[in-house]
């Protein structure tokens, strides 16, 4: 009597227990399904040469998310620098341009109020290798009468002034110090 | 000179002259509380630019310099006079020139530490510095300047440090108050100095020298700054006379920044003896003369464009003379420049005391009438769209030549006042030097970029006009108070009057004395 009646609670717990838990299932799976579970990123070039990073959002059944918040952001020395919030389309897609002349570097878009909902793409080109062909003091000179001073590498005459004028500078500094090495030096004698 | 046998106490003149190291009461430690508060505000707004970029500031496409390169080209000109001013006063004999020598040293050394620092917060990718260096262009202006401010600062610091090691090993002979790391620092810096002869010979070379050359250096490096300006095709800007009239203008604000500050350590240390009236008459006279210099090239660089008004040029100098930078620049011109040449001249004509006879003339009506103007401006603007639906127009209530001729009656009914302190004067005179300075660089650089020869296309509204944010005066605020500590931190490590220079006496000693030059204490 007394184990069927602990049982026959025990069954009733459970059975409570099991109809919470649905219905809590049956209240939050339908937000889950409409909540930003991953987002991919996609980089594109325009027409003009630019380049488009393209965010997709989607939800945890793979369903596209529209009106979502995506905030893109690209990696600097110094952290994360926002560059643009924009919102999804029907296809749950967002679409940012890339600021011009942007390097090798990372890019990432986030999505929704959950922590980590977002994804990272590596973009850009290296530098490009200066020209190894530069033009020569006759080219220059046709361009402009004063070549040594557009010239992508400094004039002799320039460096030999600035090297002059400096050298001279810092030679005086170096005999400064001498001196105060002389005046050190005669005191740990005396 | 002192030596380690000598009596390990300060004579009582000695004591007078570190009490900038001694005293220290709780009104110094707020003040560099305060200080220390606004340099860490500071501090977190720059994190901040770091952090966000430089969209935090007003800066954008077109106006790519602001509040951060006027703070430069400020501080780079205060630096200026420290050095150049010691110097020339070295070399020419100048005795008078003793007790003040170091504290306009200090202030090259503080300034140039603060402005070398700006144009680097400038950079949004500060990261990127060392690209300055390894790709940077042997022909930029800019480039020369990085070489001539190191070259500079180098110069400056030795030409600060080799005139104090007499003065360090006599610290590191009798300063026995302080921790043992300042006996440490004192020990390091004065080099063993006994005061030999051979060391004294050495030490004068060096001074000899350094005075020689840190003249043309210290020319040089405003010059070089003036140019990075001047060697572009920009209206306001492409101007052959920029290098002097920087020049001018740095010495102009630099000489009254030493004015400032001998005025606060006579005021705080009980420097009367040392810092006498007439070492304010005379660095009045230098910033007269100064100030009429800048003022003749502040004439002769408008004058040319202006009388030619050339089309491209049009933009620029209409909004400087009449435009949205009308009023700064007559403020700067007017406050800046001419007032602070009234302030040091006026007050010395003898009959200015009888100013005081004419009842009207005296400093209490003369507030009165300004505290009311002010007052009635107020509640009119306060009212001013009410006053307008019912057909009254404030420029009838407040005719326009009321502000002038207050200003005018203030002037005048001071002008005793002045007579009687003309250290008050001239640290008046020496305070609007300054804060004209400062807002003349914000006008050569804003206005220039705001009016190019291409007009401003296919950018945001807001992007043609500059707006300084809070990021921007909060790194501006806690440079300065970068600047005041450096400075206030030196005094209280090192004497910021020489001891050793004070004491020496020179042949013109007593005429010295006769003509007010250096006080009885000081012999």
């Amino acid at each position: 009597m007394l184990r069927q009646s602990r049982s026959g609670r025990a069954s009733t717990g459970l059975g409570r227990f099991c109809l919470g838990a649905l219905g809590v299932l049956l209240f939050v799976l339908p937000a889950w399904a409409g909540e930003p579970a991953r987002v991919t990123l996609r980089l594109e070039a325009g027409p003009d040469g630019a380049q488009w990073i393209t965010a997709r959002v989607t939800d945890a059944e793979g369903a596209p998310v529209p009106e979502a918040s995506v905030v893109f952001k690209l990696r600097t020395a110094f952290g994360w620098l926002t560059l643009e919030e924009r919102t999804t389309d029907a296809s749950g897609q967002a679409r940012t341009r890339l600021p011009a002349g942007t390097r090798a570097t990372e890019i990432r878009a986030e999505s929704g109020d959950v922590e980590g909902v977002g994804a990272t793409l590596s973009v850009g080109a290296p530098a490009p290798e200066s020209p190894r062909v530069r033009p020569g003091r006759d080219v220059l000179r046709a361009l402009s009468p004063q070549p040594a001073f557009i010239s992508p590498r400094p004039a002799p005459e320039l460096v030999a002034l600035l090297a002059l004028v400096l050298g001279g500078i810092w030679a005086t500094y170096g005999y400064v110090a001498w001196l105060l090495w002389q005046i050190r030096s005669s005191g740990s004698r005396s | 000179m002192s030596t380690r046998q000598a009596t390990p106490r300060f004579s009582e003149r000695e004591e007078r002259l570190l009490a900038s190291l001694t005293a220290g009461g709780a009104g110094t430690y707020a003040l560099i509380g305060g200080l220390l508060a606004v340099f860490l505000w500071g501090l977190v707004a720059y994190a901040t630019q770091l952090r966000h970029g430089l969209g935090v500031t007003g800066l954008r496409d077109h106006v790519l310099w602001g509040v951060y390169i006027a703070n430069f080209v400020f501080f780079i000109g205060v630096s200026h006079v420290g050095a150049l001013m010691s110097a020339i006063l070295r070399l020419t004999g100048a005795e008078w020139r003793r007790p003040i020598t170091r504290m306009a040293e200090a202030i090259t050394f503080a300034s140039l530490l603060m402005g070398g620092l700006m144009p680097l917060v400038d950079m949004g990718r500060p990261d990127r510095l060392l690209n300055l260096v390894r790709y940077g262009r042997l022909q930029s202006p800019i480039l020369w300047d990085l070489l001539s401010i190191t070259t500079y600062l180098t110069g400056s610091t030795l030409f600060l440090y080799v005139p104090m090691i007499p003065d360090l090993a006599l610290l590191r002979d009798r300063y026995a108050a302080g921790p043992a790391w300042r006996r440490r620092l004192y020990t390091l810096l004065s080099l063993g100095w006994q005061d030999t002869p051979a060391q004294r010979h050495r030490l004068e070379l060096i001074m000899r020298v350094m005075a020689v050359i840190i003249i043309p250096i210290a020319v040089s490096v405003h010059t070089v700054v003036s140019w990075i300006f001047g060697m572009t095709l920009r209206a306001g800007w492409n101007s052959t006379i920029f290098g002097p009239y920087f020049v001018s203008g740095a010495l102009f604000s630099g000489a009254a920044a030493v004015i400032t500050a001998m005025a606060a350590f006579r005021w705080a240390y009980r420097l009367e003896d040392y810092i006498t009236e007439a070492h304010f008459r005379r660095m009045g006279y230098l910033l007269i003369a100064l100030g009429l210099a800048y003022g003749y090239f502040t004439f002769a660089e408008y004058l040319t464009p202006a009388y030619k008004m050339a089309t491209a040029e049009r933009g620029y100098l209409t909004a400087v003379f009449s435009g949205p930078f009308a009023r700064l620049f007559w403020f700067t011109q007017l406050t800046g420049i001419l007032l602070p040449l009234l302030l040091l001249t006026l007050p010395r004509i003898a009959w200015v005391p009888r100013l005081h006879r004419v009842p009207l003339l005296r400093p209490r009506p003369a507030l009165a009438a300004a505290a009311t103007y002010a007052v009635a401006s107020v509640v009119l603007s306060a009212a001013s769209p009410s006053l307008t639906m019912a057909g009254l127009n404030l420029n009838q209530w407040i005719p326009p030549w009321v502000l002038p001729t207050l200003a005018v009656w203030l002037f005048l009914a001071f002008l005793p006042v002045f007579h009687a302190r003309p250290i008050t004067a001239a640290v008046v005179a020496s305070l609007l030097v300054n804060v004209g300075a400062w807002l003349k660089r914000y006008l050569i650089v804003v206005p220039t970029l705001l009016n190019p020869f291409l007009p401003i296309q296919r950018a945001p509204a807001g992007w043609a006009v500059y707006q300084p944010t809070w990021v921007e005066w909060s790194i501006t605020a806690g440079a300065l108070a970068g600047f005041l500590l450096i400075y206030i931190g030196f005094s209280k490590l090192f004497p910021i009057v020489p001891i050793w220079e004070t004491r020496e006496a020179p042949e013109s000693r007593e005429a010295a004395v006769q003509e007010g030059i250096v006080g009885v204490a000081a012999v």
